[in-house]
């Protein structure tokens, strides 16, 4: 069973992501700020990330960042969800390689979209390597 | 305000009767000076502190440490002419104040112009100098640099007052933006809790309670498409909103938008034609926002037509020659009354006439967010309508000329 940790500083919407998830067959872990995001994913090596943008003490950026930099976290491929519509929030996405970028509130299909294509070795592309087919 | 006629009861140049006016005489002959100062004296008319100096020199370091109002210079100097005092007032940088008026015992036009050009109020040959014409000059200069510094002031004012609002704008937008994310969120769980409870998966869920909260669902979709309206409006009108320009093909903008009318289109039972013109040159266009703009035209139009009917995409060279390319949406369906028509790209137009489905009317933002989009292509966005017949929305682009595809330059 695949495991997605979901990183999201409001407890209802971590909730109600982790009901869905969960439903879809996935192992769900949690996190809800920056710091405890790094930790959880060294710790429980998910296999996605779906990853809240705005968070007080530390964006998700600086959480991606973060990951990019250890060894065993580089790969991991990562989903970010914002309900904010500030500009330049997808570019800087796409600059650290994300595999998605989802606007909330999204539907249950957008969602498996995403996850369908983190898990696709032909969509994940690495850090350093952009790609463009990724983005619609 | 100036008499044509000499009036000895003329009293040009002063703020307030009473005023004395301080001026600097400039001449080498001493003996000239005090006559001049003897002229202005005697004007009934008007009152004055003269001073007096003797050389460039002096005039344009006396001027350093004390006010004047107005001087009178006489053009050849013992150590420059009247154009050097000018020049040395500031008047080549745009920064000389106090009126400078040169006498000339003897000059010409040529001397004239020169004085005038670097920047002198006025130029009398001596020969015409009375105590009155002098007065008068004296009062035209002084007013004239006075209406001159006003009008200045109140364009600093302005400059100022515009910042302050600019700023004030970007505060209003970046308010909105937050206000919208904040909202959003709690918006998300909502959305999310309604749909797990709709798809069963926390419990079987009967299917008139699987309806409604798969209207409540939509709700939520809808209150999140309103903010996001908002906040793309807002950023419109505080000249926010950004496109990036890139060669395209017209027809991609056709087509995303098509694409995305599908859901409604079966949803009102509407069919759709497409109308795009074979070889459209390359545009300089941003597609995503462009796909937005006919989007929106699409959906307008979908709403307003009837079951069954047609509405049609199109794309085709401009019949305005002005314009490469045109594209846009025509509907048969109920029309917009000739009285609404001026009114529909303003934020918040709602169509009075028409059917209103339930769970449809926007926020009336897209025609402005739209016609704001066309507006930064350089474009125009026409709206042609006749009640109960129907309506077309036309975009033209291209006003800097379309993008040869085969040589791939403009034409």
């Amino acid at each position: 069973m695949k495991t997605i940790l979901v990183v999201e500083d409001d407890v209802r919407v971590s909730k109600a992501f982790g009901i869905r998830l969960r439903s879809l067959g996935f192992a769900v872990q949690t996190a809800h700020d920056a710091v405890t995001a790094v930790a959880a994913a060294r710790k429980y090596r998910p296999d996605a990330i779906l990853l809240d943008i705005f968070m007080p003490g530390g964006d998700g950026f600086v959480v991606a960042e973060r990951l990019h930099k250890l060894a065993e976290t580089a790969r991991t491929p990562i989903i970010f969800a914002t309900a904010s519509k500030e500009d330049g929030l997808r570019d800087r996405a796409k600059q650290l390689g994300a595999v998605r970028f989802l606007e909330k509130p999204f539907s249950a299909s957008s969602l498996v979209e995403a996850i369908q294509a983190a898990f696709d070795p032909a969509e994940f592309w690495d850090v350093n390597m952009r790609g463009e087919e990724a983005w619609t | 305000m100036h008499a044509a006629v000499e009036d000895s009861s003329d009293s040009l140049g002063k703020d307030a009767p009473g005023e004395r006016l301080r001026v600097l005489v400039v001449d080498g002959n001493r003996d000239y000076c005090e006559e001049l100062a003897g002229f202005l004296h005697a004007d009934p008319s008007a009152g004055y502190d003269v001073s007096i100096a003797a050389s460039g020199r002096d005039a344009v370091s006396r001027c350093e440490s004390e006010t004047f109002d107005c001087l009178l210079v006489e053009y050849r100097l013992p150590d420059t002419s009247a154009t050097g005092v000018v020049r040395a007032l500031g008047y080549d940088a745009g920064l000389g104040r106090t009126p400078v008026i040169v006498l000339a015992e003897c000059g010409n036009e040529d001397v004239a112009a020169e004085v005038i050009h670097a920047g002198a109020a006025d130029y009398i040959p001596r020969k015409v100098a009375s105590g009155r014409s002098l007065s008068r000059a004296i009062g035209n200069a002084v007013e004239r640099s006075r209406l001159h510094r006003c009008i200045e002031e109140k364009s600093d004012e302005l400059e100022r007052a515009n910042a302050q609002l600019e700023q004030r704008c970007a505060e209003i937008q970046r308010f909105y933006q937050t206000i919208s994310h904040e909202i959003k969120t709690p918006l998300t769980a909502a959305r999310e809790f309604i749909a797990i409870a709709r798809d069963g998966i926390l419990a079987d869920v009967p299917e008139p309670v699987r309806d409604i909260l798969d209207d409540a669902v939509s709700c939520c979709d809808q209150m999140a498409d309103h903010f996001n309206d908002l906040v793309e409006c807002t950023r419109a009108e505080t000249g926010k909103l950004k496109v990036e320009m890139r060669e395209s093909r017209v027809d991609d903008a056709i087509a995303g938008a098509v694409a995305m009318a599908q859901p409604l289109l079966k949803e009102k039972d509407v069919k759709l034609r497409r109308k795009v013109a074979r070889r459209l040159p390359l545009l300089s266009m941003d597609t995503g926002r462009m796909v937005q703009v006919i989007s929106n035209l699409l959906s307008n139009a979908i709403k307003h037509s009837d079951p069954g009917s047609t509405v049609v995409a199109f794309a085709r060279k401009s019949s305005d020659e002005r314009y490469a390319v045109e594209l846009g949406v025509r509907d048969s369906g109920c029309g917009i009354a000739a009285d609404d028509l001026p009114r529909i790209f303003d934020r918040l137009y709602q169509a009075k006439t028409g059917p209103r489905s339930t769970g449809e009317p926007g926020l009336g933002l897209g025609l402005a967010i739209a016609s704001e989009i066309v507006a930064l292509h350089g474009g125009v966005i026409v709206a042609e309508s006749e009640l109960g017949r129907g309506s077309t929305f036309t975009v033209r682009l291209g006003p800097d000329g379309a993008i040869d595809e085969t040589r791939g330059r403009m034409i």
